[in-house]
């Protein structure tokens, strides 16, 4: 019973939202003056002109880049908390530790081996 | 903590995983032997290891049981076969080894955690680790059109199913207030069916059939298994395949067996639509590796019976066809990688007069194809036989009736390669017989091997299977 | 012990393969392959005969192959009783020889390899059936048996009439088969299970009674009368001669044709809980043994009279199995295997040297072909069944039974038949051996590889009769219960039968070695009979007629019918196959946005349906 009176809020809530949205777009399109000119027309009626698509190629050497990042941000993830409990942990943890960072840097010897740090 | 010593196998996989990495990354060319030297002593000591360690738990995540054994063993030895096939993979394909086989064994490992999880996190992670180095495997080549676009309609539908799959999970969460499967029972007796129960058991039920490639999920199936290379294919059909099933009895034997009256009806609708539309695209197909996705879609439409069939029969059925499956598939697959390498070609007119140049390949994919129909006495029919049976003493007599049709059905298709092979005159300038390196011809003694043992005596396995269900079903 | 027996079928099978996989490359070695594989079979057999004859109860060793849900279980397993080991003796000993034979016969032969396999494949395929502990195992090995005969019988397939007598074979036990087959199933049907021994005990416990009991019984007997050559299936096996001549000796003594007397032996229970199915089995037997006696009196082809001869005593064997003699009829079989054996290689050894069939065409070649002629003499006198050859005590103990059952006018007629089997068989030795020599032809004796397995199966032919006894015992144990053995010491029977054997001696010896009486003039006198039992009664004949008019007429119209309704609907069925599997196809459009759309568009369906179904779901949504 409890859980019929959260769900209803929340269809409630769904409905009142919408309609607002719709009546907004309702209301303005009722009251709007239609008068197009070519300006008007233009994405920005202001600054640089739009040349060209939309889609611009990107280097793929930016996302190389950027996981070779990731595999240092992880490692500071994990590496921080495991450093704030180390005295509590001991040993073994830390030979844990030390084993995840071999992994990773296992992973950084291979992108700089097959050149993925180059930039060309 | 004290127990990692269950987790030995998985660990001296990723060993055998970084090993693999750091010689390729040091070695010249030359020496890219030791690659698949290394791997196969890996994959078979994690073999050994995976029958020395004891059964038992690692912490409430990890579960090393007969069920987890006997899964790990058929994926370990899909992935060895693999490896076999794989054994030039950088001369056929010009694409390079090291890494080609870092991905596989990766993907290998995430099978091991799906086969031994059982908490809802470490299974995704799972999920994961073994589809992304697919969807990778898949794009391996990418000059090749085929397998970049397949690739990444690999890519977005394993995002999609993965997300959905992880939805579902956080819905049971919070429903439940637990990510351990074993937990969810007693938290699920207490909410009871309600909505967000419901939801959550959909998309989990979608995410999985995504993975087990059920319809309407498995539209990357026939694109991806076309693109790939064609050992990836073979390993997409066999390890990813029982991956996917693996995951769905770990997940709602032990999650959700309250709950089975729901998903065993979802299940019976979705394995009575996915072999039926399986076998009939199947039919048209020209080329061998799309006949072959197809058909695969086709058996997964069959084993899901076993689902529906929820008990030590249905299950146990469920693992024998599994290892069935292993060996049709991975001998049919061979052999179309035999003729690729000597054609260039996996069309079907590659096929004609196949007996006539090579009459061993061309018994062998009779063999291979025959047991995927279900013919006695190879091993496809004992499969069929004892699903079948399981299903029927469920009561499920409309979904065996229309396995039976699909089963006939399935074998205008096998028969359509199979007069290719036998009947078709070959093409003028194809005469030659086709050359059938050391380690492919290792894979195809094996398999053609499995196919007629399980089939003239398929008690050992059978019997396995029904103990390892036993035990995994009594807790 | 006996979970080794398996190793006694899988030796020539393995010679099987490897001959068949070395191909031309092994023609030399194959013969040697193929013989010393079933030499190791036959030591083995032979330990097993004597550690039965020491115990022979019954032993057993079953593996599960299929379990269904129910409790109806498909086993591959071993059945070792007396029954068994003797057959297995039979089949390998005879195997041995034939293959050792064959290796002089067919040295000159192009397919020597192909040769080999068969025969191994065809052992094989015996020694299965024979060891074979369920009807399902039985029925695969029979077929099995079917199979290789077929291949053996049509071994010369380029010659026209070999192919076809192959295609006969194959087709007319086919029907036989057929009602083995449903027969089995029947059985499985009511009783849960195919395991002979349960099925044994089943009809002796009353659960095969009345009606049900006589329909297996006599659907398992059809399949016995397609094999051995019963009447009115016996036409295959004359024309089986057209394979290589020691074939016919393996298929007529040992293999194919012993299959449905074994199988009458093996469910004999089943046989006995039904006094009808007995009754038919007696004279289905009795009446083969006299039709097909009659006919071997006029034939000319030496191998056709031996043929005839064997169905002949195949029908005193069934005879004797219908009368409750299990032990006659089994003993029959043994000491036919070695006497029918031995005549048929001998024929084969003048074959080989006169290159003709026509007994005509040979004569007075004793004095070329020692050996073969003193053979053949034995094996004829043991076949007509005088003392102290081994077919006078087989054929007495069949007489015996008759009368033991009381049957008297199967008795008359066993006796009459034992005087045409002598008139045939002496009229053949003379026509062959006496007379003027035939100066054409050339005729010499035939190397030893060949000449010593014609000595070794005289001996048996001679001395196997004198245990009669010992066997008697032996045979009996495998029906389980210790059945007492009783006889009516009639003295007159044996007398009877030696009168019948003396005059049909006679009368041959007076016509076709005297000559004193003219064969011409006799077959002026009776033409009319002649020309009946020259054409075989017309059997052939008419069915060729019924075949081409009757079924002819009837099968135009269901060949309109399979054309037009049946082929239609398959085609009609594939079509749609087809055109939905190019409607599906269309479905993989290609497009990425369409799979997601089918992936989410599934999951919404699910989630409607699973409201649909879950109304108690619908009252919490407000």
């Amino acid at each position: 019973m409890e859980q019929i009176g959260s769900y209803t809020t929340i269809f409630i809530a769904l409905g009142v939202g919408v309609f607002c949205l719709a009546a907004g777009i309702f209301v303005s399109w009722l009251v709007r003056p239609m008068n197009p000119t070519p300006l008007k027309m233009e994405p920005y009626e202001c600054g640089e002109p739009a040349i060209g698509p939309a889609r611009v190629k990107f280097r793929t050497s930016f996302y190389l880049f950027a996981l070779v990042f990731v595999i240092f941000d992880v490692e500071v993830v994990f590496l921080f908390p495991w450093a704030v409990v180390f005295q509590d942990l001991g040993l073994f943890a830390f030979i844990e530790m030390v084993i995840f960072i071999f992994i990773l840097l296992l992973g950084l010897a291979y992108a700089w081996r097959k050149g993925a740090l180059r930039w060309r | 903590m004290s127990n990692w010593f269950i987790l030995l196998p998985e660990i001296i996989l990723a060993f055998t995983i970084m090993l693999v990495l750091i010689v390729d990354l040091i070695s010249t060319s030359c020496q890219r032997l030791w690659l698949g030297v290394l791997s196969l002593v890996g994959i078979l000591l994690t073999v050994i290891c995976l029958w020395i360690v004891p059964s038992g738990a690692f912490g409430e995540a990890f579960l090393n049981d007969g069920l987890a054994r006997f899964i790990k063993s058929i994926v370990l030895l899909a992935l060895l076969l693999v490896v076999l096939f794989s054994w030039d993979f950088d001369k056929v394909w010009g694409r390079p080894l090291g890494e080609y086989l870092v991905l596989l064994l990766s993907s290998g490992l995430g099978i091991l955690f799906l086969a031994s999880g059982t908490e809802m996190i470490l299974l995704y992670i799972g999920l994961e680790l073994t589809t992304f180095p697919l969807v990778l495997l898949t794009a391996y080549c990418p000059a090749d059109k085929k397998s970049a676009e397949g690739g990444l309609k690999f890519l977005v539908l394993a995002a999609l199913g993965a997300a959905v799959l992880l939805f579902g999970f956080s819905l049971i969460y919070a429903a439940a207030g637990t990510t351990q499967l074993q937990a969810l029972v007693p938290a699920l007796i207490q909410t009871g069916n309600t909505p967000l129960v419901l939801m959550g058991l959909l998309c989990i039920l979608a995410g999985l059939g995504f993975k087990m490639a059920l319809v309407p999920f498995h539209m990357w199936v026939p694109d991806a298994y076309e693109g790939a290379p064609t050992a990836i294919t073979a390993f997409l059909s066999v390890a990813g395949k029982t991956a996917g099933f693996v995951l769905a009895i770990r997940i709602l034997a032990t999650g959700f067996p309250v709950q089975v009256s729901e998903w065993s009806r979802i299940f019976a609708v979705l394995a009575a639509v996915t072999m039926c539309l399986g076998n009939f695209a199947a039919i048209p197909q020209t080329n061998m590796k799309r006949l072959l996705a197809y058909s695969s879609i086709a058996q997964a439409g069959y084993i899901v019976m076993g689902l529906v069939a929820f008990q030590v029969l249905g299950l146990s059925s469920i693992l024998y066809y599994l290892t069935a499956y292993l060996f049709a598939n991975l001998a049919a697959f061979g052999v179309v990688i035999a003729v690729e390498r000597s054609s260039r070609s996996v069309e079907l007119s590659a096929y004609h007069g196949l007996a006539m140049r090579s009459p061993r390949l061309a018994l062998i994919m009779l063999l291979a194809l025959l047991s995927l129909a279900g013919i006695p006495p190879l091993a496809g029919f004992a499969a069929k036989f004892y699903l079948f049976a399981a299903v029927y003493s469920e009561g499920y007599i409309w979904l065996v009736v229309l396995a039976v049709l699909n089963s006939a059905l399935s074998l205008y298709y096998y028969l359509k390669v199979i007069r290719a092979i036998y009947i078709q005159k070959p093409a003028a300038d194809a005469v030659q017989p086709v050359t059938v390196p050391l380690a492919l011809t290792i894979v195809l003694v094996v398999t053609t091997f499995g196919i007629l043992a399980l089939g003239v005596y398929p008690s050992p396995i059978v019997d396995l299977a029904r103990e390892v269900v036993v035990l995994f079903l009594t807790p | 012990m006996i979970n080794h027996a398996w190793i006694i079928p899988v030796l020539p099978l393995a010679a099987a393969v490897i001959v068949a996989l070395a191909g031309k490359r092994g023609d030399r070695l194959a013969g040697s392959i193929s013989a010393g594989a079933i030499f190791f079979s036959l030591i083995i057999s032979l330990k097993f005969f004597a550690a039965f004859l020491v115990n022979p109860a019954a032993k057993e060793v079953s593996w599960v192959w299929l379990k269904s849900a129910g409790n109806l279980t498909l086993e591959v397993g071993m059945l070792i009783d007396p029954l068994t080991v003797i057959m297995l003796v039979v089949v390998t000993f005879v195997s041995l020889m034939v293959q050792i034979y064959s290796m002089g016969y067919m040295a000159e032969d192009e397919g020597k390899a192909r040769y080999f396999a068969f025969i191994s494949l065809f052992t094989f395929s015996m020694l299965g059936l024979v060891l074979a502990n369920n009807l399902v195992m039985v029925y695969m090995f029979w077929e099995l048996v079917g199979l290789s005969s077929y291949l053996l019988i049509g071994f010369w397939y380029h010659k026209p009439e070999a192919a076809n007598a192959g295609k006969k074979a194959f087709v007319v036990t086919r029907f036989g088969d057929l009602g083995f087959l449903i027969g089995i199933l029947v059985l499985g049907y009511f009783l849960n299970t195919f395991n002979i021994i349960e099925v044994g005990t089943a009809a002796q416990t009353g659960k095969l009674t009345g009606g049900l009991g006589t329909c297996v019984a006599l659907l398992i007997f059809a399949g016995a009368v397609g094999k051995s050559a019963q009447f009115p299936l016996h036409i295959w096996l004359p024309d089986a001669m057209e394979g290589p001549t020691p074939v016919s000796a393996l298929i007529h003594a040992a293999t194919m044709v012993a299959a449905g007397v074994f199988l009458v032996a093996r469910v004999f229970p089943v046989f006995t809980a039904s006094d009808t199915a007995m009754l038919v089995v007696a004279y289905v037997g009795g009446f083969t043994a006299i039709f097909a006696a009659t006919i071997a009196c006029v034939q000319d082809d030496i191998k056709r009279i031996l043929a005839y001869s064997t169905v002949s005593q195949l029908g005193y064997m069934m005879m004797a199995l219908g009368c409750g003699g299990y032990f006659a009829g089994v003993f029959h079989l043994m000491t036919h295997a070695a006497f029918k054996a031995l005549l048929f290689l001998a024929a084969g050894s003048v074959i080989h040297a006169v290159h003709t069939n026509n007994i005509w065409e040979m004569g007075g070649l004793i004095k070329r072909m020692g050996i073969t002629g003193t053979t053949m003499l034995i094996a004829a006198v043991a076949l007509a069944g005088v003392f102290p050859f081994s077919g006078f005590f087989s054929k007495d103990a069949i007489l015996f039974a008759a009368l033991d059952a009381g049957r008297m006018d199967l008795l008359v007629l066993g006796i009459f038949t034992a005087l045409l089997t002598s008139f045939y068989i002496f009229r053949l030795f003379f026509v062959v051996f006496t007379g003027k020599p035939n100066s054409t032809q050339p005729g010499h004796e035939s190397p030893a590889v060949m000449t010593m397995p014609l000595m070794t199966l005289a001996i048996l032919s001679l001395g196997l009769g004198f245990f009669a006894a010992r066997f008697e015992h032996f045979i009996v144990a495998s029906l389980g219960a210790n059945r007492e053995i009783l006889h009516q010491h009639n003295r007159l029977v044996p007398m009877f039968a030696f009168l019948a054997v003396l005059f049909g001696f006679g009368w041959a010896y007076l016509v076709y070695f005297q000559k004193a009486i003219s064969a011409t003039l006799l077959t002026r006198k009776f033409s009319l009979l002649y020309k009946l039992l020259k054409h075989k009664y017309f059997i052939d004949e008419i069915y060729l007629f019924f075949v081409r008019y009757v079924m002819l007429v009837v099968s135009a119209g269901l060949a309109w019918f399979d054309r037009q309704v049946v082929d239609g609907a398959v085609n009609g069925v594939a079509w749609l196959c087809r055109r939905m599997g190019a409607g599906i196809r269309r479905l993989q459009v290609g497009r990425l946005q369409a799979y997601i759309f089918a992936f989410v568009l599934g999951l919404i369906v699910l989630a409607v349906s699973l409201l649909v179904t879950h109304p108690d779901v619908m009252a919490i949504i407000p």
